[in-house]
């Protein structure tokens, strides 16, 4: 698939792995935090418009509301590019999301398109068929010439099989490959998620599997679309689309085949997304937070399993759960259907969207010695604030079974 | 491009830009002159308070994984010259082109070196001697595109160039 992609988007018929080809850019996504950084660069190139504004996603949302000077003064420049430049896809605090929740929500991850973004978890789009990665530096380059040099990637695949256990989610299957084939087994290469249990998932379910791909090292991540894709793109679809799908006789680099029916809620333990261990094996490990956010699983069906786990009950007494929904969108819904009701019973502290507690920006940072349960993507050592802290990494179940018992906990043992 | 000699800072597997850029620095926490005494410090706190300019970075397998935040600024503020690991993190792998850090994937480079260790790089030939143990090893030549880039000192030099020769725009 990612060779079709990317042999669209440099015009040519064919490409093979190994080759560097220029790709045209069919959407860019920006956090409005990297704007200073990025209006100097244009400014020392002379630059005054952009390859093509409409192409561009500007989103509010990794430090929001605003927790210092800086951040705030980055906002008021992210403003003013998006005035000067013309930039109408311009998604401020209050009507925004986490930017990839949002970038899927307002319709703008579509099959087969060749996307970027200014955040390494970009890969989430391949949930819906897209070719999407994280750049950085990158940036003014597609800025002035709305393309990229990629080198072919080699592609792997898993095929999963069997039916999902109660209270096991992708995100202990992404975890098992984390654990069992090593956080490199995709690295430079594209990755496709085939076969019956993702057939069966729910895409807010392959939103998590391909939000996680950079954490194998992914370059892209990249589902099939069936009916549940064009069902979820019907009403949102910014443009018209065209699905891609594998050939029958496709050369992998590899497959892998997973079977879950037997699949145990998994954990992973600090300070590596590979360093994967059953959740019996760690159960009773005390923790001081719980942390139910990030792209990665705060939307409406983590929240919801979350909110069944936790109806009626109270989190335990010496922990604090900080819960933070991945849009304003989800935040409303989980709202109309009485979630944030059973969180703020159970005593939680509800958030607004943002990356917040899982980049140890603001809104949950740990202090020396604490060690937080987290439904978000990575535990490496600082990531959520002091070096002298901890991070275990669960399906949002496992964080919601967690908080009740004040530590790690079996989510089956909880669910009513 | 030319050779470069220095000493060897070697570091484990999977040294993620969490480790390189601590959030803990960024977004207004620190100043950008402060940021690089960040670097590492959760790992390996005399490595910014130690590093030389000129000394190069010998890493394991994926390193400068996670984040995409542009953790190679940290390394050429400390003055590291060359970063050279088994394999890379993506990412990682094309902002340090981007800003003009020279590096190479190479297999297994991990055990050729100890740390403190001295190294010479070549790096139009890819040559690679341990000092020490006057072994050498050769790393495949970076593609002629990413060649230009990193020749340009990075790729606001390099478009620069381009802005120069009429070229900024593709239209």
């Amino acid at each position: 698939m990612a060779e079709k992609i990317l042999a669209r988007a440099s015009g040519r018929t064919k490409v093979v792995p190994g080759e560097i080809v220029m790709g045209k850019i069919d959407r860019l996504m920006i956090i409005g935090e990297i704007w200073p950084e990025i209006l100097s660069l244009l400014n020392k190139l002379g630059a005054d418009r952009l390859w093509n504004p409409d192409r561009v996603v500007v989103v509010h949302e990794h430090m929001v509301p605003p927790a210092n000077v800086p951040i705030a003064d980055a906002f008021v420049q992210s403003r003013q590019a998006v005035e000067k430049f013309g930039i109408k896809n311009f998604y401020e605090m209050g009507r925004s999301g986490i930017c990839h929740q949002l970038f899927v929500e307002k319709g703008f991850a579509l099959p087969g398109q060749l996307v970027v973004g200014t955040d390494s978890h970009t890969t989430t789009y391949g949930a819906l068929n897209v070719a999407s990665r994280g750049i950085n530096q990158d940036l003014p380059y597609v800025l002035v010439r709305g393309e990229l040099w990629f080198r072919v990637p080699e592609t792997i695949r898993f095929e999963v099989s069997g039916k999902l256990p109660d209270a096991v989610m992708s995100k202990d299957i992404f975890l098992f490959i984390a654990g069992e084939y090593g956080t490199d087994v995709a690295l430079y290469k594209s990755v496709e998620f085939v076969g019956p249990t993702v057939a069966e998932m729910s895409i807010a379910s392959r939103l998590t599997i391909s939000n996680m791909g950079i954490e194998i090292g992914a370059k892209f991540l990249i589902f099939e679309a069936d009916e549940k894709t064009q069902a979820y793109l019907k009403d949102k679809a910014q443009e018209p689309y065209e699905l891609v799908k594998s050939d029958s006789d496709a050369v992998f680099e590899s497959t892998y085949k997973i079977k879950v029916d037997q699949l145990e809620p998994l954990v992973a333990c600090p300070h590596d997304v590979g360093n994967v261990k059953p959740v019996s094996e760690v159960k009773g490990t005390p923790i001081h937070q719980a942390f139910l956010g990030s792209c990665t699983n705060a939307r409406y069906e983590d929240l919801e399993i979350a909110a069944n786990i936790l109806k009626g009950k109270k989190i335990h007494p010496k922990i604090r759960l900080i819960v933070t929904p991945a849009s304003q969108s989800i935040y409303k819904q989980a709202l109309q259907k009485g979630l944030i009701e059973v969180f703020i019973d159970a005593e939680a502290v509800v958030t607004n969207p943002t990356c917040g507690a899982c980049g140890g920006l603001h809104l949950g940072i740990l202090g020396a010695g604490e060690r937080c349960i987290s439904s978000q993507n990575r535990n490496f050592k600082a990531r959520m604030g002091s070096p002298e802290s901890e991070v275990y990494l669960a399906s949002p179940a496992t964080v919601a079974a967690s908080a009740i018992a004040g530590a790690i906990a079996d989510p089956r043992d909880y669910l009513q | 491009m030319s050779s470069l000699k220095g000493r060897v800072w070697k570091f484990g597997d999977n040294i993620s830009t969490d480790l390189l850029m601590p959030t803990a620095s960024m977004f207004g926490k620190a100043t950008e002159e402060e940021m690089k005494d960040y670097c590492m410090y959760a790992e390996r706190p005399d490595f910014a308070k130690n590093v030389k300019r000129g000394d190069i970075v010998v890493a394991g397998k994926n390193f400068g994984c996670g984040s995409s935040r542009p953790a190679a600024k940290n390394l050429l503020a400390l003055g590291i010259d060359c970063v050279m690991a088994d394999s890379m993190g993506a990412i990682f792998y094309r902002n340090s082109i981007n800003l003009g850090l020279p590096l190479f994937s190479i297999k297994d480079v991990s055990k050729f070196f100890e740390d403190g260790d001295e190294a010479e790089v070549n790096l139009s030939s890819g040559e690679v001697k341990n000092i020490r143990t006057g072994q050498t090893l050769r790393a495949s030549p970076l593609p002629e595109e990413l060649r230009r880039i990193l020749q340009a000192g990075g790729i606001i030099p390099f478009l620069k160039e381009e802005a120069k020769a009429g070229r900024l725009y593709k239209d």
